[in-house]
């Protein structure tokens, strides 16, 4: 209890000064709001539909982007592993893919699927990619590791082994990846609203920035701030449903 | 081959680039006994077991055996339990069956119940502990009634006890069904634990220095014989001419 109190010690005093800061300068209130405006206008937010709608809108960008960029990602990771000639095929691809800052390709997208959901989602989808190709691949190599030894001396074939012991052991990196990639799915739809877009926090954000009302860009960042935490609920429940060893392991 | 000879590995050397790690190895491994092979860690100990599995090729040399290699007559058992940790242990016995094309629940129970473990049967591996772990892996192995037992250090990180308990089981299973076993450690102890014949292997490159066989009765005593031909093994490295 103790140590639950002194982690929230420091927060109540950061919000208490900027609160008295904010309310006995206007200059303060101006370029950071006030932590009492914030949540007046956040509780008023929340009634409105308009902002159910702009939350409702990034969500479904950034988990279908998640979900899109994880299975490709998994799959090409999974399939490097299987065949060494198309890990060797894809190596210098995927190296210039990595070497692409991918929200460059923000305006591409939007020419390709137009400003509705499908750029974000493909944004969103671009930018966990490869990460999750990489947390994929290193749990194959991980799991070949652990798990292969008794069945290589059997001679069963590799995508015998594939679909019957790497992928299943490989899970908990992958979901490990797709952790990782919550942050990254949010930053991709986000972008993706930023270039060009009619709802979602990220036009929220923008909308509230260019009117100088830095409590409305405050509200969208807790708003996606929110979400970030949302998937990563879901996420770890999930984690503990499939992989029950895994905490287990850790603890030890 | 000599009739009970299950494979013989002739003259094998295994080159990593310009590094040799074995040199001109040539072993038999007969049918109803264990031979050891005892070598200071990193001497390419593994990497010999692995080319006998069939799992890695010989830069020389070759294996001459009835047995499909890799194949489904071998069994491989390591240091590490390597259990698949989302299946129970009766699952990971199946798993093995299933693999082979045999879905047969009252073999893997039986296997279960010959290394004591039948009532754990409904647990997960990190249920169990190290030692009911690796009887597992054991209880896996001889589930596919393999001809050729290969064993990596499978004892090295276990208590005294259950070190007996599975040597027995292995010593047993290699006799009733006229199995061959090939065990590799760097421990004195558990080569006389479980070894009819003992090979010594020097530091690398890698070659057999001595045979040495150990009779039941002189189990208990053949400490100081064996520990001498390990250390001169190391100290003068004088290859055997053959095994």
């Amino acid at each position: 209890m103790r140590h639950i109190i002194l982690k929230f010690i420091p927060g109540i005093i950061l919000l208490l000064l900027w609160e008295y800061a904010a309310s006995h300068d206007k200059s303060v209130l101006f370029f950071f709001s006030s932590p009492g405006k914030v949540i007046a206008l956040l509780c008023k937010e929340l009634q409105n539909a308009g902002m159910w709608h702009n939350i409702s809108v990034t969500f479904m960008e950034a988990s279908l982007g998640l979900i899109i960029g994880t299975l490709l990602g998994t799959v090409v990771g999974l399939l490097i592993w299987v065949n060494d000639i198309i890990r060797k095929m894809l190596e210098p691809y995927l190296l210039i893919l990595g070497a692409i800052p991918i929200f460059a390709l923000a305006p591409m997208l939007i020419i390709w699927f137009g400003i509705g959901l499908m750029s974000k989602v493909f944004m969103a989808a671009f930018s966990v990619f490869l990460v999750a190709l990489a947390q994929s691949y290193e749990g194959t190599k991980n799991a070949a590791e652990k798990y292969t030894l008794f069945t290589e001396s059997l001679g069963i074939s590799r995508m015998k082994m594939m679909y019957k012991i790497i992928l299943p052991g490989s899970l908990q990196w992958i979901l490990s990846g797709l952790k990782m990639n919550i942050g990254l799915a949010l930053l991709g739809a986000f972008i993706g609203e930023f270039v060009s877009s009619t709802a979602g926090l990220g036009f929220y954000i923008l909308r509230e920035g260019s009117l100088f009302n830095t409590t409305g860009v405050l509200v969208g960042i807790i708003l996606l701030t929110c979400l970030s935490f949302f998937f990563n609920l879901v996420l770890d429940g999930v984690k503990k449903y499939l992989l029950p060893w895994v905490n287990y392991q850790k603890s030890n | 081959m000599v009739n009970n000879v299950l494979l013989s590995a002739e003259n094998i050397s295994k080159n990593f680039k310009k590094l040799k790690v074995l040199d001109d190895i040539s072993l038999d491994l007969i049918q109803g006994k264990i031979t050891c092979i005892l070598g200071s860690s990193g001497c390419g100990k593994t990497t010999l077991l692995r080319i006998i599995a069939g799992l890695e090729k010989a830069s020389k040399g070759k294996i001459l055996s009835s047995l499909t290699l890799p194949g489904k007559e071998v069994g491989y058992m390591s240091q590490e339990d390597s259990l698949l940790p989302w299946k129970t242990a009766e699952q990971n016995v199946l798993f093995a069956l299933e693999l082979t094309g045999i879905k047969n629940h009252r073999q893997a129970m039986k296997m279960l119940r010959l290394v004591h473990l039948n009532h754990f049967s409904r647990y997960y591996p990190h249920e169990l502990s190290g030692g009911q772990r690796q009887r597992v892996s054991l209880a896996r192995m001889l589930a596919l009634s393999p001809k050729l037992l290969l064993l990596d250090e499978p004892l090295s990180a276990l208590d005294i006890v259950i070190k007996n308990d599975l040597t027995q089981i292995i010593r047993n299973y290699v006799i009733k069904n006229q199995a061959a076993a090939l065990m590799i450690t760097h421990s004195v102890e558990e080569a006389l634990l479980v070894a009819d014949t003992i090979l010594i292997l020097s530091p690398r490159p890698a070659c057999i220095t001595d045979k040495i066989d150990i009779k039941d009765s002189e189990r208990n005593n053949a400490f100081a014989r064996v520990k001498e031909a390990l250390e001169n093994a190391i100290k003068e490295k004088k290859c055997a001419t053959s095994s």
